[in-house]
Order: C-alpha cells, then sequence, then structure tokens
C-alpha cells in the first residue's frame, strides 16, 4: 500500500469558482522521490497544501475527494501527529521564519509538539551538524544569508523527524552553487536515511534525474506521471519547454533513447560518432565591444557602513541596444551595484556617468527619469488600486500625462485587459509586469532589472524574454541580474560575473559562459571539449547537423 | 533604535527573576524614599552597576532624551508649589496656578524629585542593557505560552519589516516621491503610500507565517520549552541581599526614616547614628550585586563557583 | 511627608490589567492565522514609528491601532496596541512608560473595536474624532505617573502643569492622528476589510463537492 494516497482531489479556494486542484489521484510509496512540474498557477502548491494537510483547515474553501497518509484519512489524524511525519518547506525563507535566533527556530516545532528539553537539545545538536550550521546557532536569523536561512528552514523541518518532506521549489532565492547544494542534501536525505520527497522546483534541468517519478501537472489536473525516462518521452511533444535542455536537444534527434543528464547526453554524442568530443569546433564570437557607451560605471566603490566595501573597484560600460546579464553568488553585491547606479545608495568613491554626463550625486527620482530600476521584490511597487494607476502614478507624481504610451506599455507587457484589476490581485508573473511597466512609462534607456524572473516557469520566462528583446530593438540598454544561467544564456549579448563585490568576468556571453564552473548551461557543458562556445539548443543543432547527417526516425 | 547586544558579564549572566527583582527593589524603593541620602546611595549603585555591565557610555547617551523631562518635572516642583516658608523669589500672579513663589524648600523638593526620576529612568537603562530580551521571554513563556509566541513573532518581524520599509521607500524614491521637501502637511502626505504598501505587502505575508506555524504543528495541545535557564548561586545570593534591602528599607519606613520633611521648612535628612547605620545598610545590600560583578570579572575561580 | 501610594497603586492596578487580559487571550484558543496577523499588525503598529521619525509626535502607530480595532474587533485591537507598544520598545528602551504605553494603545484598540461594533453609518467623522481624542488621552495617561511619582501636592494646579509641558507634543500627536485617518483611513480600512473576507471566509465550514 503507498504510503500518500489522493483520490479523486478537487478544490476550490474560497470566492473561487475554477477548481484549483480537479480530480487529482495520486499514490506516493514510502521512500519514493517525487518531481512535481506543471507551468505557473497550475496548483503544484495547492497539491502541497493539500498532503501537508493545510488546505481546508487553513484556507477554507471547498474540498472533495480524500488524502488519506499511511492508510487514514487526513481529516481523521491529529493534527500535531501529523505535522511531525510531514514536514513541508515553503518557497520563500523569509517569511517562514517564525523565531530571531536561529536554535529557537530549529526548537520551534519541536516545542510544539511538546518534546521533553533533553531530547530537543539532542535533535536540535544534531540538524545544525548535519547542515553545518553549528558556528550559527547563536546568531539572529536576520543577519543570515539567503541560502544559509534556506538550511535553518530546512534543518527546522527535519529536526521534527518527518516521514514525508514537501518542498515547494526551495531554491527560487538561491545562487546555482548553493540551490545544487541544498538539492543534494535532499537527495542524500532521499537515499540515506530514505525520507519521502515531494519536490517543486523551477530547476528542470536539476532535478529531473534525481527523481524516482515525475508527475506533471496543468490546470489543476494531474496530466501525466511516471519515471523521469517515460515522462522525458511524453513531454518532448506535448510540453518541450519542461525537460532538461539536453533532454531537448536530443529529442529532436532520437526520440527512443533520450538522455536526462549531461553524462548520458555525452555518451550519447560519442556513440553517435566515436571522437566527436575531441574536435574542436568553434562558433563565431560576435564583436561586441564596438557599441556606444550607454552607462559608463568607472572605479566605482560602494559602502553601507563606511568601513566594509560591498563594491570594490567596478569598471564597466553598457552599450545601445544591449542586455548585459550579471550573475553571481547571493551576497556578491550584484543588487548593490544596482542601487548605487540608480542613485539609492551613495557610492564612497567612483562615478557613474549616463550618455557621457556625470549622474553621481543626482537624486534618484532624476536618475530614474532615465535610467529606469525594478527591484527583487515587484510587491515592493504595488499599492494603487487599479493597474492602470499604478502605472500612472510615476507620470502623475511628475505632473506629466501621457495616456497613449501608457496603453502602449500595458499593451506590450500583456496587461491591457487587466488595466482596471487590483494589482494585488494578479498572478506572481503578472506583478511582475506591472511593476515593469511602471518604470518603462518614463521611457528611459537603460534599465536595471533586479531579479526579474524569479518564480516565474518557463513559458513566462519566455515571455519576459521576448518583452526585453522588443526593448532592447527598441534601443534601450538592459542591465539585469538573474540567477537562472539557462534563461541569461538565451537572452543576453553580454555577461558579468561578480564576487565579493568585484567584477571577475566581463566580456561576450560566449566566452563568459563556456567553460565557467558553475555559470556554464547545460548544453554548453554537455559540447564541452568539442565546440566551447554553443549555449543553445538551436546552435548545437545546427553543430550536429553539420557532423552527421540528421537521421530519419525524426518526425 | 537599539539592539540587544550579549556581553560577558555577571548581570548578563543572572537569571531574568533576579534582574526583574533588582530593578523592582530600585524603582520602588526609589519610589517609596524621599530621604536624599538614601537616593544618592542608590543612584551611586546604579552607576556603578552600569559600569559592571559595561553600559556607562550608552547610559550617557541616552540620558540626553530623557534630560527634557527631568528639568520640567524640576521646574513644576519649583515654580507651583507655594508651601515653602523660606521664599527667594516672588513672581507674577498667572491664572489657574496662582503666584509663582520660588522658596529654598521648593528647590530642594524639585532636586531630590529631578534625582528620583534620573535613577528611574537610569534603573531601566541598566535593564534594558543587561536583560536578554529571549531569556525574558522564556520566562514569560511559562506563564502565558500563547502571549509569549506573539512577542516572540513581533519581534521577530520587526527588523524583516524594517528592511521591507526601506526597499519600498528606495522603490517610491525612484518612483518620485520627495520626501525631504515640501510643507509638514506635504510631507506626511509624501509618507502615505509607505505605510499602504507595507500593510498590504505585510498583510500578504503574514498568511504565508502563518501557514508555516501551522505547518510545523501549533496549537495543539502543550507546548514544552526549549530554553531551561537554572538558578545558579549567584541568583540566589543577590536576591538574598535584594531582600533584605528591601526589608530594611521597609523597616526604616516604618521608623519614618526613609522620608524627609520639606514642606514648611526642611527637615534633616540624618537623625541620629543609628539613621546613619540604617542607611548604610541599606545602600550596601542593594550594593552586594556589584561587589559580586567585580569579583566575577576579577577572578575566575569565583566564576566557576557562583 | 510626601505620599507616593498613589504612584504604586497605579502601576499595580495597570500591570494588573494587562495580566489579566493577556490571561485571559492566552485560555482562548487561537488559531494559527490570527496570531500571524496580529503579530504582523504589531510590528507594523511599533515599526511605523520609525519613517516619521523626522517629524516629532507625528507617528501613525495609534491611527494603526484603531482602525485594527474598528475592522478586527476590540480583543484583537487591544492586543495589536499593546504589544506594538512593549515590542517596540524592546527596540527603543523600556521604561516606566512601557505599562502606560500598553493600556494606552491597547484601549485606543477598544474603542477602535466599539465603533466598529456600533457600525456608524458614517464612520468617518466619529473615527476622526476618535483619533483626535487619543492624541490627548495618550499624552495624558503618559503623564499621569510622572504626576503621581514625582509631583507634590497632587492639585488640580500641578496635574495641569503637567500636563502643560507635552501638550504641545499631544497636540501634534492629535493633528497627525487626524491627518492619518483623513487621508488614509478610509483606504486602509477596505484593504483590512478585503483580507479580513479572506481570513473569516475561510472559517465557513467545509462543504464536500458533490461528485458526478
Ligand atoms: N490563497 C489563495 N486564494 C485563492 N486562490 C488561490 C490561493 N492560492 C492559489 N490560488 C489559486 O489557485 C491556483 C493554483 O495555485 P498554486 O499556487 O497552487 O499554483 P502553483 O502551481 O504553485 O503556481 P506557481 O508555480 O506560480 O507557484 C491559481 O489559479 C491561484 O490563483
Ligand atoms: N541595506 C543593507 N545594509 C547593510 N548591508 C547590506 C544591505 N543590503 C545588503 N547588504 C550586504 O551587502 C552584501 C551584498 O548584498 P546584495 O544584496 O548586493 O547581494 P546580491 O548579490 O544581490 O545577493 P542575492 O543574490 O542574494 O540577491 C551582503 O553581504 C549584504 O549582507
Ligand atoms: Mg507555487
Ligand atoms: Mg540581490
Amino acid at each position: 500500500m503507498a504510503l500518500l494516497e489522493i483520490e479523486n482531489l478537487t478544490y476550490f479556494y474560497p470566492e473561487r469558482d475554477i477548481p484549483s486542484l480537479d480530480n487529482v489521484n495520486l499514490h506516493i510509496n514510502e521512500g519514493e522521490f517525487v518531481f512535481l512540474i506543471g507551468p505557473s498557477g497550475c496548483g503544484k502548491s495547492s497539491l502541497l497544501r493539500a498532503i501537508a494537510g493545510l488546505l481546508p483547515d487553513f484556507y477554507g474553501g471547498k474540498i472533495g475527494g480524500r488524502v488519506s497518509y499511511c492508510q487514514r484519512l487526513l481529516t481523521r489524524w491529529d493534527k500535531k501527529l501529523l505535522a511531525k511525519e510531514v514536514g513541508m518547506i515553503f518557497q520563500d525563507p523569509e517569511k517562514q521564519i517564525v523565531m530571531t535566533g536561529v536554535e529557537q527556530e530549529i526548537a520551534f516545532g519541536l516545542e510544539n509538539v511538546n518534546i521533553p528539553p533533553q531530547e530537543m537539545r539532542r535533535r536540535v545538536a544534531e540538524v545544525l551538524a548535519l547542515f553545518g550550521l553549528s558556528s550559527l546557532k547563536g546568531e539572529n536569523t536576520f543577519n543570515l544569508s539567503g541560502g544559509q536561512k534556506q538550511k535553518v528552514v530546512l534543518a527546522s523541518v527535519l529536526a521534527m523527524h518527518p516521514r514525508v518532506l514537501l518542498l515547494d521549489e526551495p531554491t527560487s532565492q538561491l545562487d546555482p552553487l548553493a540551490a545544487q547544494e541544498l538539492l543534494n542534501y535532499v537527495q542524500r536525505l532521499n537515499l540515506e536515511w530514505g525520507l519521502t520527497v515531494v519536490l517543486v522546483e523551477q530547476r528542470i534541468d536539476r532535478c529531473f534525474h534525481l527523481a524516482d517519478r515525475v508527475v506533471f501537472m496543468d490546470k489543476g489536473r494531474v496530466i501525466n506521471q511516471g519515471n523521469p525516462r517515460e515522462i522525458v518521452k511524453w513531454a518532448a511533444k506535448e510540453y518541450p519547454h519542461y525537460i532538461p535542455p539536453v533532454s531537448q536537444l536530443f529529442a529532436g534527434w532520437d526520440t527512443e533513447n533520450i538522455p536526462l543528464t549531461i553524462k548520458e547526453g555525452r555518451a550519447m554524442l560519442s556513440s553517435i560518432k566515436p571522437g566527436l568530443l575531441r574536435e574542436k569546433d568553434t562558433v563565431p564570437v560576435r564583436n561586441q565591444d564596438e557599441g556606444i557607451d550607454k552607462l559608463k560605471v568607472s572605479n566605482l566603490y560602494a559602502s553601507y557602513n563606511n568601513r566594509d566595501f560591498i563594491l570594490k573597484k567596478l569598471n564597466f560600460s553598457l552599450f545601445k541596444e544591449s542586455i548585459t546579464v550579471i550573475l553571481g553568488e547571493n551576497g556578491a553585491g550584484k543588487s548593490t551595484l544596482l542601487k548605487t547606479v540608480s542613485g539609492l545608495l551613495r557610492p564612497a568613491k567612483g562615478r557613474v556617468f549616463h550618455n557621457g554626463k556625470d549622474i553621481t550625486g543626482l537624486k534618484p527620482e532624476q536618475i530614474a527619469v532615465n535610467i529606469g530600476y525594478l527591484s527583487q521584490n515587484p510587491n515592493d511597487y504595488l499599492f494603487n488600486d487599479t493597474v492602470l494607476e499604478e502605472v500612472n502614478f510615476n507620470l502623475k507624481i511628475r505632473g506629466r500625462r501621457d495616456d497613449q504610451s501608457v496603453d502602449r506599455i500595458l499593451e506590450l507587457l500583456g496587461l491591457a485587459d487587466k488595466k482596471m484589476v487590483n494589482p494585488r490581485d494578479l498572478s506572481g508573473g503578472e506583478r511582475q509586469r506591472v511593476a515593469l511597466g511602471t518604470v518603462l512609462v518614463t521611457q528611459p534607456d537603460v534599465l536595471l532589472l533586479d531579479e526579474p524572473t524569479r518564480g516565474l516557469d518557463v513559458e513566462l520566462k519566455h515571455q519576459l524574454g521576448e518583452i526585453l528583446k522588443v526593448l532592447r530593438n527598441q534601443g534601450t540598454s538592459i542591465l539585469m541580474i538573474t540567477h537562472d544561467v539557462e534563461f541569461a544564456a538565451d537572452i543576453s549579448d553580454r555577461v558579468i560575473i561578480m564576487s565579493d563585490g568585484e567584477i571577475v568576468a566581463d566580456g561576450d556571453k560566449r566566452v563568459v559562459l563556456a567553460n565557467s564552473l558553475y555559470y556554464a548551461p547545460q548544453i554548453n557543458r554537455l559540447f564541452k571539449g568539442t565546440n566551447d562556445r554553443v549555449l543553445n539548443i538551436a546552435e548545437s543543432l545546427q553543430i550536429l547537423q553539420k557532423i552527421v547527417a540528421k537521421p530519419s526516425v525524426v518526425s | 533604535m537599539y539592539v540587544f547586544e550579549k556581553k560577558d558579564n555577571f548581570f548578563q549572566s543572572l537569571h531574568p527573576i533576579t534582574l526583574l527583582s533588582y530593578l523592582f527593589v530600585i524603582v520602588v524603593g526609589t519610589i517609596i524614599v524621599s530621604n536624599p541620602i538614601i537616593l544618592a546611595g542608590i543612584m551611586v549603585t546604579v552607576i556603578l552597576a552600569l559600569a559592571a555591565a559595561q553600559s556607562l557610555s550608552s547610559w550617557m547617551r541616552s540620558l540626553r532624551i530623557y534630560l527634557y523631562m527631568i528639568i520640567m518635572l524640576m521646574i513644576i516642583n519649583t515654580l507651583i508649589n507655594n508651601m515653602g516658608a523660606t521664599v527667594l523669589w516672588s513672581g507674577p500672579i498667572i491664572p489657574i496656578f496662582g503666584r509663582l513663589t520660588i522658596s529654598l524648600e521648593t528647590i530642594a523638593f524639585g532636586l531630590v524629585m529631578g534625582l528620583r526620576l534620573l535613577i528611574v529612568f537610569s534603573a531601566f537603562i541598566l535593564y534594558n542593557r543587561v536583560m536578554d530580551p529571549d531569556k525574558a521571554l522564556s520566562v514569560f513563556s511559562k506563564v502565558f505560552p500563547r502571549s509569549a509566541l506573539l512577542v516572540a513573532l513581533t519581534t521577530k518581524t520587526i527588523p524583516y519589516m524594517g528592511q521591507q520599509l526601506q526597499r519600498v521607500a528606495e522603490i517610491q524614491q525612484c518612483r518620485g516621491v520627495q520626501y525631504h521637501t515640501g510643507g509638514y502637511v506635504e510631507r506626511i502626505k509624501n509618507r502615505l503610500p509607505l505605510i499602504k504598501a507595507l500593510l498590504l505587502s505585510s498583510l500578504e505575508d503574514s498568511f504565508n507565517l502563518g501557514e508555516s506555524i501551522q505547518a510545523r504543528a501549533y496549537g495543539s495541545g502543550p507546548r514544552s520549552s526549549y530554553y531551561t535557564l537554572s538558578f545558579n548561586i549567584r541568583d540566589v545570593l543577590a536576591l538574598f541581599f535584594m531582600v533584605a534591602s528591601f526589608a530594611v528599607l521597609i523597616w526604616a519606613m516604618i521608623k519614618g526614616w526613609a522620608a524627609m520633611e520639606f514642606y514648611p521648612e526642611l527637615g534633616s535628612p540624618l537623625s541620629s547614628s543609628e539613621h546613619l547605620m540604617m542607611i548604610c545598610v541599606i545602600v550596601f545590600f542593594l550594593f552586594i550585586p556589584v561587589i559580586m560583578a567585580w569579583g566575577w570579572k576579577k577572578w575566575h575561580y569565583l566564576r566557576l563557583k557562583i | 511627608m510626601i505620599d507616593t501610594g498613589w504612584s504604586l497603586y497605579s502601576l499595580l492596578i495597570v500591570t494588573i490589567s494587562l495580566i489579566i487580559v493577556y490571561l485571559w487571550y492566552d485560555k482562548r484558543d487561537v488559531s494559527a492565522k490570527e496570531i500571524a496577523l496580529i503579530a504582523t499588525l504589531a510590528a507594523l503598529a511599533g515599526l511605523s514609528r520609525v519613517p516619521f521619525a523626522g517629524i516629532p509626535s507625528v507617528q501613525p502607530t495609534t491611527f494603526l491601532v484603531i482602525i485594527t480595532g474598528y475592522v478586527f474587533g476590540a480583543g484583537p485591537g487591544f492586543m495589536v496596541g499593546s504589544l506594538a507598544a512593549f515590542v517596540s520598545n524592546l527596540f527603543l528602551g523600556h521604561g516606566p512608560w512601557t505599562p502606560w504605553q500598553m493600556v494606552g494603545w491597547g484601549l485606543a484598540g477598544i474603542c477602535g473595536g466599539l465603533i466598529g461594533r456600533w457600525k456608524p453609518a458614517n464612520y468617518k467623522l466619529p473615527l476622526n474624532v476618535l483619533a483626535l481624542i487619543w492624541g490627548f488621552l495618550f499624552g495624558w495617561l503618559l503623564n499621569i505617573w510622572h504626576w503621581l511619582t514625582f509631583v507634590y501636592p497632587l492639585t488640580l494646579k500641578s496635574f495641569i502643569a503637567v500636563q502643560l509641558t507635552s501638550v504641545w507634543f499631544d497636540f501634534m500627536h492629535a493633528l497627525g492622528n487626524v491627518l492619518f485617518m483623513y487621508f488614509l483611513g478610509p483606504d486602509l480600512i477596505k484593504i483590512l476589510n478585503r483580507f479580513k473576507r479572506r481570513l473569516t471566509v475561510s472559517h465557513l465550514p467545509i462543504q464536500e463537492v458533490e461528485r458526478s
């Protein structure tokens, strides 16, 4: 018998007439690693909530069908015992931390289930050691980095010794390295502790092969499920963007044995043509450095407290009609750089030029007219009653009015039909676009975007990419921070890598991303040794076709 | 804004109950006593305790904020009252208040009241610097488990929300809102969207917080407590002398030695050598924790023992 | 001999009434949602003292507490007010004023709750009046203990004198309250109500969806 059985589960949130879960059937066995994917808003989070027993209890609404754990209906379970058995981790670590101190945070759940202090002490010490957090136990959670916070959250759930771990996009805030580390922990827990894991994650390439079973959802329904190989074969036709890039590449090549990992992919390349991986071939690099400087940063230093420099000796320029992406670990100073350029933080030293004009000391509202800055969190923008007012606000406060361009921007962002909706009623992706809209109305010719891809699914990311390309072609130069390497490889012209407040690499994306240890996209790693410059699927297909004739099996 | 700083000193190592009792004895003692010699003794004790708690400089800094209040009270006491016999200055008649006068007695009384308020403020500054809010909360949670959780949640939320507030403010600045120009009403009006945006975001976040609490088994019966604070010898010693000091103080009150006559004419703060003895005993007992703090710093051996 | 009995009694009364309220609250079965909401609003009310620090005595705390009471009722109003006072003093410094502030803001929340209960046709006017009154009342309440403890004799004259020392600040406080209530009140009440609906709808009994 399965550990978790979900039968005909249908669920409506209060005041909603479309079901968020629609007749879901799912059995999960003890010790299984289930990877749950699907487009944004398809009900992944809702399903996890249902399994954790939060759905009818916490949200109300209407529910039908049954969820049982260990052959007993969730409604019959004592909530305290259930919470001990099923641990859930939510998307945003900051919002689920309850206590001030790291130790207290981890002990919080244990206190709730009335574990005696002696036992509590042991468990807290154990999970702290497991995640290498022992040295931080006296810290204030507020002072931890994103990755550390996420680990504390994971530790605080594991301290309760759950049998099932539900993870809702646990790595969305993390840099590629920290994300990988967290996923490794999850995999280890599954392999070594036999923990049952249900994972929702947007980083498909890093999770697909970890799972025993992939469950694909859309519009509240489970559309397909099976082991990763079966799903990859199916999804390659139906939802080609929801499989790892390596699989996407070979899916157009050989539909029978689609590789899931780089290792398999490379083996396959070698089998197609032995010795291929040792042949050198290169895609020519376009010469980028010939644009006009839109924005120039020279010798920039910045600090929040006049003691520790967060930014050290930064020099770079943005060219006209280009998209530049900044990559770098959490806390590298990426956001700080954008804040400094947009005038929110006064540089300790150095200058910023816009179109050759020194704008270093100007007020943020003056700079904002030419240099649009979109911060990390779209929610910080939304306080007006309708989308239209929200977007208009920037003009109104400057005493300007330009209904035409507002309409044009809403059209561009695909928000024309949402004009009169309260922005707080929109989904995450739509909020992101409204926030972007507020920045665009003053028609800046430089755009600074801080992690605009956060929490977006593949589809939405693609849409955003298209919008950015339109803007670029209209003459805007864009500087964007992201942790999403594949997205960066896809849309950027140039890539800057920051580490510990310094720029450690800056140049054409092909030069910078290729062969980078952490930031190389999957396709690039696949072709390592033969062609260091390929970054995306279209290019690599071309290369492959040059070398070997395409087999006729491809439809 | 200030955040509690952990430091390695005797006072911070005491049990929250001991610290609360110390505060209680000092504040209540100060309120019921009007004898300037006892008050001066208490003042000196508090200052030395502040020094032992490595907080003398922050005491000086904080005092500036309270100075207005202390001075105003001294002035009121000096001007309003005209019961003093030795009139030094007789001022104009003011409606409601009658004639303003200054007499020797009212000056003395004003000074003593100023001293009193100074002691109360200083004692609280000491308390703020040595009482670890987490520890206080763990004691509090024995009696009020739910409310203690509420306090903990609110305390945790404030810095995060502060950060959010700063972000929202920055964004609005970029959007063209001006905070530092314009008149009084203008400036308030420009800050209003801040509150609105912050309220909207934090209400949404409160859902996540609640979910996280619920998913970690909150509200299902009795809670245990992670912090177990032990009562050490130092606590027992310190408490003993506090209680002793308070007992002697009460006795002194009954004998009439804790108060001083101000009106119509100043009495003498000291009536006999016995009186002096008693004052010394009160202040000395109160002073014992400071001595212990000093020993704690000097001798590691003592630190291990108590 | 000066009698400071009243000072002690008043402190005692305030502390004991706070303890009673908190004990009562602790015995109730509070849902996770409510606890998170109260903590969030209290943090907001406490924190909102900060952005207005540049304008003396003007802060939206009183106003936020009143509308919380108005929307969510007297109980949450009191809790939010008193918690905001207690917790913000962890950052600004505790003093003898802490229990008085807790009671002061707590009562402001209760008053808001009473108006919410009363449901006047035009809610704006009574809320504005309440905001004005509490600007002064709050200051007076805080002064009472100083008057009882440090002033002699305890006459109307001396009471008025003590209140006069802070009258300018109280006036600014009241003015700020009214400005907040006037410009921001309707909006925030709308937001809180919208949220309250989400909170309370979910308390409806769970309905089974019919399966065909
Ligand atoms: N608290 C809520 N109240 C009302 N509707 C909600 C609530 N949470 C989610 N929904 C709706 O339920 C549907 C499913 O949402 P859910 O959050 O489960 O999707 P998801 O797959 O997790 O999406 P994402 O990838 O964006 O996180 C969406 O249409 C969403 O608008
Ligand atoms: N307002 C602030 N005050 C003080 N220090 C700050 C502030 N904001 C950021 N820092 C510090 O500056 C450093 C760089 O932070 P920043 O936010 O720029 O990093 P980041 O590269 O954007 O990271 P992430 O990928 O997590 O967004 C960090 O060590 C951080 O702790
Ligand atoms: Mg989700
Ligand atoms: Mg950042």
